[in-house]
């Protein structure tokens, strides 16, 4: 298979789903989108160069993460901490090119951390676990304790707020739970 | 023993070593009580996955694939940026004299990025060397014609 076709391949199977991360990480979808085609530019050169790389799904992933981490900082130089960078409240693009359950996006008023966010994200476009740890520069062990906590917290909050309406939407499909 | 909420959450994500999927199938067999457990993680994740299509954009691969082509033959301005940053980032961590042995006559650009990324990693480390190719492939213009790179 040529280089080019394996980059097409990715691109057919990864690039939804990277918009979706980008979109949620991302200040705006201009950047979002340039975060996905720089990645696949950046995968071409350094594979067209002879780098091997292991798990192609995962490194996509951590380039586009470090490329909107990279334009946010530019964006807020007297940001103190990288966490807080991280914009993970929802996808941003809103031109039908991302769309994502509305469980994810009411992540952040759950009281999940924003580590716990992107494994859940990661999570949900299919990354294995060994993939989300190379994301996010963590040890495959982190990302199951992270997910765990993430699920309980998850859990909790949906029975918690289930009579508020906090998420009218999602609460309508948790119905089918109890019954 | 039941297993914990943790590593019912890693079986449901098959991410459990053999040997523990071996167990936790055989002990949900048997139990009722945390077959419903694992039921329940699978239902909440569905409904963590509701309404996930795909957003991949035709146009935007026809723009990769675009770019890979000019690269290839070479007439993207990208290739003398990357080489030009690279020599840079060369000079800077191991000296002057290293770039004429690592960028040598004949070596392409994104060769030379592989090569200088991997006496990166061993000078720097690997969190480092990522850094530095972040940086030299930050804002290249695959777009621009090579015959601009340098004006």
């Amino acid at each position: 298979m040529g280089l080019e076709q394996e980059i097409a391949d990715l691109y057919i199977h990864e690039a939804g789903g990277m918009l979706r991360y980008a979109a949620a990480l991302a200040p705006d979808g201009d950047i979002a989108r340039d975060a996905v085609q720089e990645a696949f530019f950046r995968l071409f050169v350094c594979r067209s160069g002879g780098q091997s790389i292991a798990s192609p799904k995962a490194w996509l992933f951590r380039v586009v993460r470090n490329y909107i981490l990279d334009q946010r900082k530019a964006g807020a130089r007297n940001t103190s901490s990288l966490e807080s960078l991280l914009n993970v409240a929802g996808p941003a693009l809103t031109d039908g090119g991302v769309h994502t359950s509305e469980l994810l996006t009411v992540l952040p008023r759950i009281g999940l951390s924003p580590r716990e966010i992107e494994c859940v994200r990661l999570r949900t476009e299919d990354l294995r676990y060994e993939e989300i740890a190379s994301v996010l520069g963590l040890q495959a062990g982190t990302v199951g304790a992270l997910l765990a906590r993430a699920h309980e917290k998850i859990r909790n909050a949906v029975s918690q707020k289930k009579k508020s309406g906090m998420f009218a939407g999602t609460l309508a499909r948790e119905k089918r739970y109890a019954s | 023993m039941h297993p914990s909420s943790g590593l019912l959450v890693s079986f449901c994500d098959a991410e459990t070593a053999a040997w523990q999927t071996r167990r936790i199938a055989r002990h949900l067999a048997k139990c009722g009580r945390c077959r419903e457990r694992a039921e329940r993680i699978r239902r909440e994740k569905e409904d963590l996955l509701a309404g996930k299509r795909s957003g991949a954009n035709p146009a935007g691969l026809a723009g990769i694939l675009s770019a890979a082509a000019a690269w290839r033959e070479g007439r993207s301005a990208a290739a003398t940026q990357l080489r030009r940053r690279l020599d840079e980032e060369i000079d800077t961590y191991c000296g002057a004299a290293a770039v004429g042995v690592i960028d040598e006559p004949g070596t392409r650009a994104d060769q030379l990025l592989v090569k200088s990324c991997e006496l990166f990693e061993v000078f720097l480390g690997p969190a480092a060397a990522e850094a530095v190719r972040d940086e030299v492939l930050q804002d290249l213009d695959w777009a621009l014609p090579a015959e601009e790179a340098d004006a």
